[in-house]
């Protein structure tokens, strides 16, 4: 009677929590960047050359940006695909070296406006012109686009905090006396391999690696050598740095901390769930990105904790404080510092499951709360439930978690 | 036993004679000469310069590798210090005027100051002839030029002309296309721009494949970025178990890597996070044991032989068809120091972090090997030449660095910093001016490193 008494009030904040999730927020994405690039290709005026493949999106404040760029590399066509009806616009990037790229005859008299008729081609020596009777296109094409977004314009503070709090933590797991936990190890060493098989189907998040001059196989192949170079050192670090070995906490700490992960997209959405949930690939890399993140804010969290004390009232007050001061001044990191205080707050033993359930319910229901077309949302619901199911299990049966080995050195 | 003496006598000699062969005699040519051909070219517009002259290095390197890729072997390197204008001397005087010369002395921009009396204004046709007068006298078969524009304006009280011509292109690649601008204030020439216009396939083949090999350098950056991570844990970790560690040499690696930095021109704060990097690398090199011990003279010998695969790489690279520039980009510092400060300051931090600190995390999990082909693919991406295939870049860098990573094997970490110090120097050496003093600074090192290294006494 118990166990289906703690079923119930586990499903309960369940079903609570996935109407708070499916109360969808202002900036959701209505349509795949698949369908934003068809839609794209269909209206936009052709430029009268190749656009090449569609390489890459990035999510705007209410549109898509999408990459196009032949193999060649010579140039690049971005288009913004505004959410609704509004205006396509398309510009072409091409490369210093190229003389010049002629625009046809139909894209030119688009451009130029009502009116024009006819027209001619000029020839320069750095440009390409068209003359109308009364207008005249100097260059390409017209660059009244909505600024483009630029990757790397700072460092995001909670980020640094999150480093530098992940390496006192790592000191600490090699310090402290340990026992791994085996399970977890095998767990985020098989997330980190998914992860590495799914990168070449993530290569369209790398938005910004698309310019003008660089073949796109040579920008795909440093994206994905770069991101195997990163998780080959977090492999390592799963390795050496493994989470400790401990049962799993209390029933009410796990649904309470998925409870708070689902309302973090409303703190901070994750930036990338919104690509990812365009690539074809996203069943395999969000539950894996969801488990290394856990693995990270754990280690963070136990960087926090030894940063503070060893335990009682003083870690309490500054975990809070933190975990205030990141509700307080959000940025997109802000969230993996809840998940870090959450973990930092619970036992050295529990802290992994405690993170996971906050980062596994912030990475649902931002994808939730960031995507409105079918396979997404079907996608974060499925994830979702799991989560919950994981949680009612537990509360159900009451089981704890294998505890792990002693640590080798 | 007495042989052995002899034959490291006989590498050691050897090594000499390839340093000689590598560095005797090469470098930019025209820098001595620059100021008297600028100081010419200039009197040919009636200006009588004054003052000491400054004179600047200027290179296109991008231009310079397209003229070679375009005209394979000896051909396209002299067009790129001649008539395809890439590798240039801008010499400025303090008493007014400013010229610049290509390496081979051929005027490419001159401007005299304008003088109070330039006489008075004249008409377009007028105004032309004196234009092309002073074109033939500075560019070489100037009647092969044609006139493609003609502008007249006032400003002031004077009235200016500015003529174009155009002279097809004459011995550069087909396809390319050379300009000539002069413009004419009152009665007096006053200006003249030689611009060089190539085709542009040839240009987009080397400046393609330099911004794909930027584009490949992250994977590097972001390896050495985990590589500097490690070294913090390494640190932490030795400090709390109280490992051995190399405080004084490593703050003493840090502040020579710091003063060489500032020396080859590099600013303050690079100055200072290389500084820290090495310096903290050095400091954690004893906590990692697997790294085999130190016999530095080792190097010599084997950083002669990495600066000998590479110097004969793009003559083996364009056996096969590819294609690899034979010159180096060009140095735009050039003092004899610059030389010896920029080679030693990519050794002490390149090979510390890819033969030190990534050796000694990456070997336990890897072994020796495994951890050395990844510190000579990380190596391989940060400095390669624009090559067609992409993956010749790769490759000859590779080799280079595959040669470090034996020399680690057989004398450790500072085997490394000598052998890529000799390789550097050796290599580099032709992106320097030709000059007495810079081929001292490269050789004379090498040959003192190997005698040292060739009458060692063997320590069992």
């Amino acid at each position: 009677m118990t166990a289906l008494l703690r079923g119930g009030v586990v499903a309960a904040l369940g079903t609570a929590s996935l109407a708070v999730a499916l109360h969808r927020s202002g900036a959701q994405a209505p349509v795949s960047p698949r369908q934003a690039a068809a839609r794209a290709e269909g209206v936009a005026p052709p430029l009268g050359l190749v656009w090449g493949k569609l390489r890459g999106w990035q999510r705007g404040q209410d549109g898509w940006w999408l990459v196009w760029q032949p193999a060649h590399g010579a140039w690049t066509v971005t288009a913004w695909v505004p959410d609704g009806t509004n205006r396509v616009r398309a510009t072409l990037a091409a490369a210093p070296w190229l003389p010049g790229a002629r625009l046809s005859g139909e894209a030119a008299r688009l451009l130029a406006g009502a009116g024009a008729e006819g027209g001619f081609p000029t020839e320069l020596v750095g440009r390409r012109d068209w003359r109308f009777a009364g207008a005249t296109l100097l260059g390409a094409v017209r660059t009244d686009l909505p600024a483009q977004p630029r990757s790397g314009a700072g460092v995001d503070p909670w980020a640094a905090v999150l480093v530098g709090l992940a390496l006192a933590g790592a000191v600490a797991r090699t310090i402290l006396p340990t026992l791994l936990s085996r399970l977890w190890r095998r767990a985020t060493l098989l997330a980190a391999a998914t992860l590495l098989l799914s990168v070449p189907a993530l290569s369209p998040l790398a938005f910004s690696s698309y310019r003008p001059g660089v073949r796109p196989w040579v920008a795909e192949l440093s994206v994905v050598a770069s991101v195997a170079v990163v998780l080959a050192g977090v492999a390592l670090a799963l390795y050496r740095f493994p989470v400790l070995a401990g049962g799993a906490p209390p029933w009410r700490v796990a649904s309470g901390a998925l409870a708070c992960g689902t309302m973090l997209p409303w703190l901070a959405p994750a930036p990338w769930a919104r690509e990812l949930a365009g690539t074809s690939a996203p069943v395999a890399a969000v539950p894996a990105l969801a488990m290394l993140l856990a693995w990270f804010c754990c280690l963070a969290g136990d960087g926090l904790r030894e940063l503070t004390g060893r335990g009682g009232w003083l870690v309490r007050l500054v975990v809070a404080g933190v975990a205030a001061a990141a509700v307080a001044a959000p940025t997109a990191a802000a969230p993996l510092v809840v998940a870090a205080c959450a973990g930092a707050g619970s036992s050295r033993a529990g802290g992994a499951w405690v993170t996971l359930a906050v980062v596994w319910g912030w990475v649902t229901v931002s994808l939730l709360a960031g995507c409105a077309w079918p396979g997404a949302v079907w996608l974060s619901l499925a994830l979702l439930v799991m989560g919950w199911a994981a949680v009612a299990a537990q509360a159900v049966t009451g089981e704890r978690a294998p505890v792990g080995e002693p640590a080798r050195r | 036993m007495p042989h052995r003496p002899i034959a490291r006598l006989a590498v050691a000699a050897a090594c000499v004679g390839v340093a000689v062969g590598l560095a005797w005699g090469r470098g930019v040519p025209g820098h001595a000469s620059a100021a008297g051909s600028a100081a010419a070219a200039v009197r040919a517009l009636r200006f009588e310069p004054v003052g000491e002259p400054e004179v600047e290095v200027e290179a296109d390197h991008l231009l310079a590798w397209a003229l070679e890729r375009s005209r394979p072997g000896p051909a396209g390197r002299e067009l790129a210090l001649g008539e395809g204008g890439a590798v240039r001397y801008r010499v400025r005087w303090r008493g007014g005027g400013e010229a610049v010369v290509t390496a081979s002395g051929v005027p490419w921009r001159l401007r005299r100051p304008l003088p109070t009396d330039p006489g008075p204004d004249l008409l377009p046709n007028a105004a032309r002839d004196a234009a092309a007068a002073a074109m033939a006298l500075l560019v070489p078969g100037a009647e092969q030029f044609r006139t493609i524009r003609a502008q007249s304006f006032r400003e002031g009280e004077r009235r200016w002309h500015r003529f174009r011509w155009s002279g097809g292109s004459g011995s550069l690649p087909p396809g390319w296309e050379r300009e000539v601008e002069v413009e004419v204030a009152g009665a007096t020439v006053v200006s003249l721009v030689r611009r060089v216009k190539p085709l542009g396939t040839d240009l987009g083949v080397v400046a393609g494949r330099a911004a794909e090999l930027r584009r490949l350098g992250w994977v590097a950056v972001v390896a050495l970025a985990l590589v500097v991570a490690g070294i913090v844990l390494a640190g932490a970790e030795g400090l709390a178990f109280h490992e051995r560690l190399a405080v004084f040499r490593g703050i003493l690696t840090g502040v020579a890597v710091g003063v060489l930095e500032v020396a080859k021109g590099g600013g303050s704060v690079s100055a200072l996070v290389l500084g820290v990097v090495t310096g903290a690398a050095v400091t954690v090199l004893p906590v990692w044991t697997t790294l085999p011990a130190g016999k530095p003279l080792v190097g010599v010998p084997l950083g002669v032989v990495g600066a000998a695969l590479v110097a004969a790489a793009p003559a083996v690279v364009s056996g096969v068809g590819a294609f690899l520039p034979a010159t180096a980009a060009v140095a735009m510092a050039v003092t004899p120091w610059h030389l010896a400060a920029g080679s030693l300051r990519v050794a002490i931090v390149e090979e510390t972090l890819l033969r030190g600190a990534l050796q000694g995390l990456t070997a336990p999990v890897f072994g020796f090997w495994g951890a050395a082909m990844l510190g000579v693919a990380v190596g391989s991406l940060l400095h390669p030449l624009p090559t067609v295939p992409l993956v010749a870049a790769v490759a000859v860098t590779g080799v280079l660095h595959g040669t470090m990573a034996v020399a680690a094997r057989r004398g450790g970490v500072g085997a490394a910093v000598v052998a890529r110090s000799v390789a550097e120097v050796l290599l580099q050496r032709s992106a320097f001016p030709v000059g007495l003093w810079w081929s001292v600074t490269a050789v004379v090192p090498v040959a003192a490193g190997a005698l040292c290294w060739a009458l060692r006494k063997e320590v069992s």
